[in-house]
């Protein structure tokens, strides 16, 4: 379960980015989070791993409470994809890139090596395994991300604009591998088809307030939609 | 510009390997080269015959984990001429008669020169060979766990990831100029200012974006990941199959 309570987030400047967010999303649960450019979205992420500190409030992660000694217990729970594949692959070949998760969380030469083929086989990627990560396509960059998040079996998944930069095909090729993901999943984007044909639910963030919180039917409100930027 | 982000990525390629000898435990690789170097670099000033046996180490290495001769040589032509111009020194002011070949005299400036260059050859041969062979976050976790300084494994991860990092964003850089550029091809002066800086603004912006990417997976320098493998006989066999034949060439040939 993934448990976010009254979740505020300010730069060091003092400019407050996320202001009192608060949901939950239960097990198999896939949700979207949309919010025109600069509403929050990619900040909220961060918080939620403790990459960018919290003012107040509370995340609650596959068992884990966000605090400073917890951090490397709930960044094994929660997987972020960045929206910028270039920004999470820096390894020499993608096999390298998807076990640097598991050694980093202390897995044995053999388990890390397991998980690697296991998070290639889920996403169809095997073949990719000796490539260097630079010379694939944004649609492949793209999977090799999420393989590599895959890799340490997290409990929920994060996604950043996950269909940026990826043509109709690959992007179709995504929705089935989204699809076949178990975890909890929570997928920040501004493609509302993709929303259409991935999530059950739609968290609609404006300038760092989480101002709805519905099914699919919020999609359909114009109305709502246009008053958040989008 | 793009040539040098070629060439950081062909030895991170290279290190990628699966041969024997990129199998082998870090410590194994790190420590024959350190005593390699050792030996070598305590040679007498004059002694270039002596260190004549030293010179098929590289070629064998490079064989057996089947480095190409021409990526590797090439980078170790680029350290040579500071080598060179060291020596040169030596030339002058060192004058002495050393032997006479067919009526002429070679000087003992002449062989101090070629045991610098053949000292440097070797050195730098075996630093690029630890590092063609061992992946650098290996490197780099392998020195943490010698319980090396963290700050100075810090400044060498950094200086690794940034030099990749702004070099790239310097080559997107460059081509945006250029096509804009109204065809010049170099960078004007007047502009250098507002380029260098936001190369710096960009670079320090996208290190921040991957160094948060390494943390959501579990990266803290305070905890290196185990080794790929415990140290195992094949390592000692290896160390010793390097360590000792140098040994006994420096000591008692």
């Amino acid at each position: 379960m993934l448990m976010v309570k009254d979740l505020t987030v300010a730069y060091p400047d003092g400019k407050v980015a996320v202001e009192g967010v608060g949901f939950t999303l239960r097990p198999g649960e896939t949700a979207a989070l949309i919010g025109a450019n600069g509403a929050g979205k990619t900040t909220l992420f961060l918080a939620i791993v403790g990459v960018l500190p919290k003012k107040s409030g509370s995340v609650f992660a596959g068992g884990v409470l966000l605090r400073k000694n917890t951090l490397r217990a709930l960044r094994a729970k929660v997987g972020l994809v960045f929206q910028n594949p270039d920004d999470q692959l820096f390894s020499t070949s993608v096999y390298e890139d998807i076990a640097f998760g598991p050694r980093r969380f202390g897995y044995s030469a053999e388990e890390t090596d397991a998980r690697v083929e296991e998070a290639l086989g889920q996403l169809g990627i095997g073949h990719l395994r000796d490539r260097s990560p630079l010379k694939l396509s944004d649609g492949e960059k793209r999977l090799c991300a999420i393989a590599a998040v895959l890799a340490h079996k997290p409990e929920i998944l994060l996604f950043d604009e996950p269909t940026a930069f990826l043509d109709p095909r690959a992007r179709r090729s995504l929705t089935g591998v989204f699809a076949s993901l178990p975890q909890i999943k929570l997928i920040a984007t501004h493609d509302l088809a993709f929303v259409e044909a991935t999530c059950s639910r739609v968290l609609l963030l404006q300038e760092g307030k989480l101002v709805a919180d519905r099914g699919m039917d919020l999609l359909g409100d114009t109305a709502a939609l246009e008053a958040a930027g989008l | 510009m793009a040539s040098r982000v070629r060439e950081l990525r062909a030895l991170e390629t290279l290190a990628a390997g699966r041969t024997a000898i990129h199998r082998l435990h870090p410590f194994a690789k790190m420590l024959t080269a350190l005593v390699f170097i050792v030996l070598t670099a305590s040679y007498g000033r004059y002694d270039f015959l002596r260190l004549a046996p030293y010179l098929f180490y590289p070629f064998v290495m490079m064989a057996v984990a089947e480095l190409p001769y021409k990526l590797i040589l090439t980078r170790l032509a680029a350290a040579l001429p500071f080598c060179l111009f060291a020596g040169l020194s030596n030339v002058i002011f060192d004058r002495g008669a050393a032997f006479a070949v067919g009526g002429v005299t070679v000087s003992l400036g002449v062989l101090s020169l070629a045991t610098i260059l053949i000292k440097a050859y070797l050195c730098v041969m075996s630093a690029l060979l630890l590092v063609a062979t061992t992946p650098f976050p290996e490197l780099m976790a392998q020195l943490r766990r010698l319980r090396v300084p963290l700050s100075i494994v810090l400044v060498f991860e950094t200086a690794y990831r940034y030099v990749g990092v702004v070099l790239e964003e310097a080559r997107s850089m460059t081509t945006a100029y250029k096509l804009r550029g109204g065809g010049k091809k170099a960078l004007l002066m007047r502009h250098m200012g507002a380029f260098v800086g936001q190369l710096l603004l960009r670079g320090f912006d996208r290190a921040r974006r991957v160094h948060a990417a390494m943390r959501c997976r579990g990266y803290s320098l305070h905890r290196p990941p185990p080794a790929r493998h415990p140290f195992a006989p094949a390592d000692a066999l290896f160390t010793a199959a390097v360590c000792i034949p140098a040994a006994v060439l420096r000591f008692v040939w």
